[in-house]
């Protein structure tokens, strides 16, 4: 004679060892081995405009591997992007900051290496649609991946950005928090801060807000009351526009002679006349740049 | 009714992981292969940096 109660009981205590089992490897596997993201938390409703993920695309890993470790002292991890291809996944103490992946020199000995920001978009698929209708190129189009789906474009000015929409949610604010070593900021030095303003409110969603400093305008890219990106006016006209990537450091002058030291290059140092001393600009051994700012104390 | 219960234990096992939040969903990894041009430019203008 069976017992209803002795049968819920082992039912209940099935459906919790069940439960455990497929929450203990989804918790953390990659194609090559455990990824642990237990340090980090994913928001419920995408962040739309915030900037969610950044890969440095390289021509030579194990120079950025050294670099990074050494500057920012950034742990790595080795898994594999579909089709095989190996990508490297960067911490920062418990979170994942960023992946690299090494591409191909090519043969007319154009520079490719670059830091590569990810917003969060609502639907990557119709962005690109808004984007290319607006006069983007589509460098890689839409496509599923570990993240979800994402894709990259070329704004009308030139700088390249990715499209990412989560399947699980998106790094939340308190893990995006600035620190040393964090990606704190991303900029785009544009020729028309206006129109490219315009652009991205129409791909990404962005209310726009424009602000008076240092004697010239600075335009805000926000949603929901959240900072999520600028825009200025690049200060040379022979510059290419570009999003930069800006990562915490202590001292943007230290941080940046160490940066050398490590096979990198100043482009701009830290001083006065560069937004009070706050940060510098450098290039990874590969010539990606980035930029290095002082964290608020 | 045995393969109706292994199905069922199956479907719970695959609803499990898909909802377990944590699913090692970082990274993108998007060969881009646009030149980025040049640089140096950057060094140019660094006090009108807004």
């Amino acid at each position: 004679m069976r017992r209803p109660v002795l049968d819920t009981a082992r039912a209940c205590f099935s459906v919790v060892i069940v439960v455990l089992l497929a929450a203990l490897p989804s918790g953390c596997v990659s194609p090559s081995g455990k990824l642990d993201t237990s340090g980090m938390s994913f928001s419920s409703e995408p962040l739309i405009g915030k900037i969610v993920w950044n890969d440095l695309i390289t021509e030579d890993i194990d120079a950025a591997r050294r670099f990074y470790g050494e500057l920012f002292g950034w742990t790595f991890e080795s898994t594999t992007r579909p089709g095989g291809r190996p990508y490297t996944l960067a911490r920062s103490g418990k979170v994942y900051v960023a992946g690299m992946l090494q591409v191909d020199a090519r043969a007319d000995g154009k520079r490719l290496s670059r830091w590569l920001p990810y917003v969060s978009v609502t639907d990557v698929d119709s962005a690109v649609a808004r984007a290319a209708a607006a006069g983007a190129g589509v460098a890689v189009g839409a496509r599923d991946v570990s993240l979800g789906r994402v894709a990259a474009i070329v704004d009308p000015e030139g700088a390249v950005i990715g499209l990412a929409r989560s399947r699980i949610g998106d790094p939340d604010d308190s893990t995006t928090a600035p620190g040393p070593g964090r990606v704190v900021w991303t900029e785009l030095l544009a020729n028309d801060p206006q129109t490219a303003a315009g652009f991205y409110r129409s791909v990404v969603g962005y209310e726009v807000r424009t602000i008076a400093r240092r004697g010239g305008q600075y335009t805000l890219l926000m949603n929901r009351g959240s900072d999520r990106a600028g825009i200025f006016k690049k200060p040379a006209d022979e510059m290419q526009s570009v999003w930069l990537t800006y990562f915490g450091v202590d001292d943007p002058a230290a941080a940046a002679a160490r940066a050398q030291a490590l096979g990198g290059k100043v482009l701009l140092p830290a001083s006065p006349q560069l937004r009070e001393g706050s940060m510098a600009v450098v290039t990874d051994p590969s010539g990606a740049v980035l930029v290095l700012q002082k964290l608020a104390s | 009714m045995r393969g109706i219960r292994i199905t069922g234990w199956v479907l719970l096992f695959l609803s499990a992981l898909s909802l377990s939040g944590c699913s090692g969903s970082v990274g993108v990894g998007l060969s881009v292969g646009v030149p980025v041009g040049d640089h140096g430019y950057i060094s140019v203008g660094g006090g009108r940096w807004l």
